[in-house]
């Protein structure tokens, strides 16, 4: 039973056993990408992530995003959201000398969800034509969590040369994203 | 073209929780000024998310595996429906109760309000404020300087990024001009002269990667005595 699977039969028979199947599947890959976001009880998030999972299952589109994207943008949220209490200041809405412009504020929830996902699944068919150098960079930052010269260094690489493919990998993705934008 | 925003190699790292706590801290400050950088930071997020999602060279095992789905599986409510809607779940933050708006809430949270920054005054028109935060390699400091006082030549060891948080500044070599909201950056093959614009003073957050390096007698005499190369 593949990854949809399993969500179509927690989602729709409350199916313990597919539930047990998917976190077998999921938590190890979980609790790796959590710590190196330097959350300390990783396992814990995942549990509550899996949690959340199991409760929400019935939200899943697989039309909008693959399995895995959808599981790890639950728990890049949470996580986020922890890192946010802890560490990474973060801009706020009510701060008098916050910036807003119309265009991010008039968008009604429900088409900002649809079009996050949209977002999400074009982003996946974008990382899908990165080179394999590019995608291991951006692995390294975002899995791992280092910051792009610790990751140079670890790939044995020039700063400048690590920064330059950080630079063509986005540019690649942005060009996508637009692509798809203006053909949407 | 003079960019007026944050480099991208930047905003990744803030998106992927992996930034210095300076470069944070004015990726945050920017982005409460920056709509244009909160969608480019947005977008990287879900990058992240996508990139996490279909990479298969994560499969590090936790060594309790099976003891974690073992306690997952023990919270699970089998007579529970899946939920069918999307829910926003709420901030848990208590609301911001900022001073005043010339910092940025990021910002106030580590050195209060502007009104009540204790500045060291260092030249005529010139003073300055120290910001420490554990964990930072980076240079993190405050600095208002009086109109048409000059920030004289100098290079760099790593990237300078200047948020203008009022007041405006020139980059006399490059050219250019930045205001409040503005991200003045240079990296360490660029050697340049910046001046405050005509009005009034210019209130800057600066983080450095590396001291300056001074272009010149007089500049080496400036930032020796500031203590800035």
């Amino acid at each position: 039973m593949d990854d949809t699977a399993l969500l179509e039969a927690i989602a729709q028979a409350r199916d313990t056993d597919a539930f047990a199947e998917l976190c077998r599947r999921y938590t190890g890959r979980l609790c790796s990408f959590v710590r190196g976001r330097g959350l300390d009880d990783a396992e814990s998030v995942v549990q509550d992530v899996m949690l959340t999972i199991w409760r929400r299952a019935g939200t899943f589109d697989p039309t909008r995003a693959a399995p895995a994207t959808w599981i790890f943008t639950i728990t890049r949220n949470r996580s986020t959201d922890l890192l946010r209490k802890r560490q990474r200041p973060t801009p706020d809405p009510r701060d008098p000398a916050f910036v807003t412009t119309q265009a991010t504020t008039s968008t009604p929830a429900p088409d900002k969800a649809a079009e996050q996902s949209r977002q999400l699944a074009a982003i996946e068919r974008a990382m899908d034509e990165l080179p394999n150098d590019q995608r291991e960079l951006l692995a390294l930052v975002y899995i791992q969590g280092t910051t792009i010269a610790e990751a140079a260094k670890a790939l044995q690489i020039p700063l400048g040369t690590a920064k330059s493919r950080i630079r063509l990998a986005l540019a690649s993705v942005r060009t996508h994203l637009s692509l798809e934008h203006s053909h949407g | 073209m003079v960019e007026h925003h944050l480099p991208d190699e930047v905003l990744l790292e803030y998106a992927a929780g992996a930034a210095d706590p300076g470069h944070a801290l004015i990726v945050a400050c920017h982005l409460t000024l920056c709509p244009t950088c909160r969608q480019t930071v947005a977008s990287y997020e879900a990058l992240g998310a996508a990139l996490t999602g279909v990479s298969t060279a994560i499969s590090t095992p936790t060594a309790n595996e099976d003891t974690l789905v073992a306690r997952i599986m023990a919270g699970v409510d089998p007579t529970l429906p899946s939920e069918t809607e999307t829910v926003e779940l709420p901030s848990t933050d208590p609301p911001a109760s900022p001073h005043d708006a010339v910092f940025p809430w990021p910002l106030q949270q580590i050195i209060g309000p502007f009104k009540r920054l204790a500045w060291r005054r260092r030249l005529p028109g010139l003073r300055t404020f120290d910001v420490a935060i554990s964990g930072a390699r980076t240079v993190i400091r405050m600095i208002e300087a009086g109109p048409g006082m000059k920030v004289v030549g100098h290079g760099h060891t790593g990237l300078e990024l200047d948020l203008v948080l009022a007041g405006g500044l020139e980059d006399l070599t490059r050219g250019g001009e930045f205001e409040r909201g503005d991200i003045q950056r240079a990296d360490a093959d660029v050697t340049h002269t910046l001046e405050v614009l005509p009005g009034e003073p210019c209130l800057l957050l600066t983080v450095n990667e590396g001291p300056f390096v001074p272009d010149g007698l007089y500049s080496r005499l400036v930032y020796r005595y500031l203590g800035w190369s």
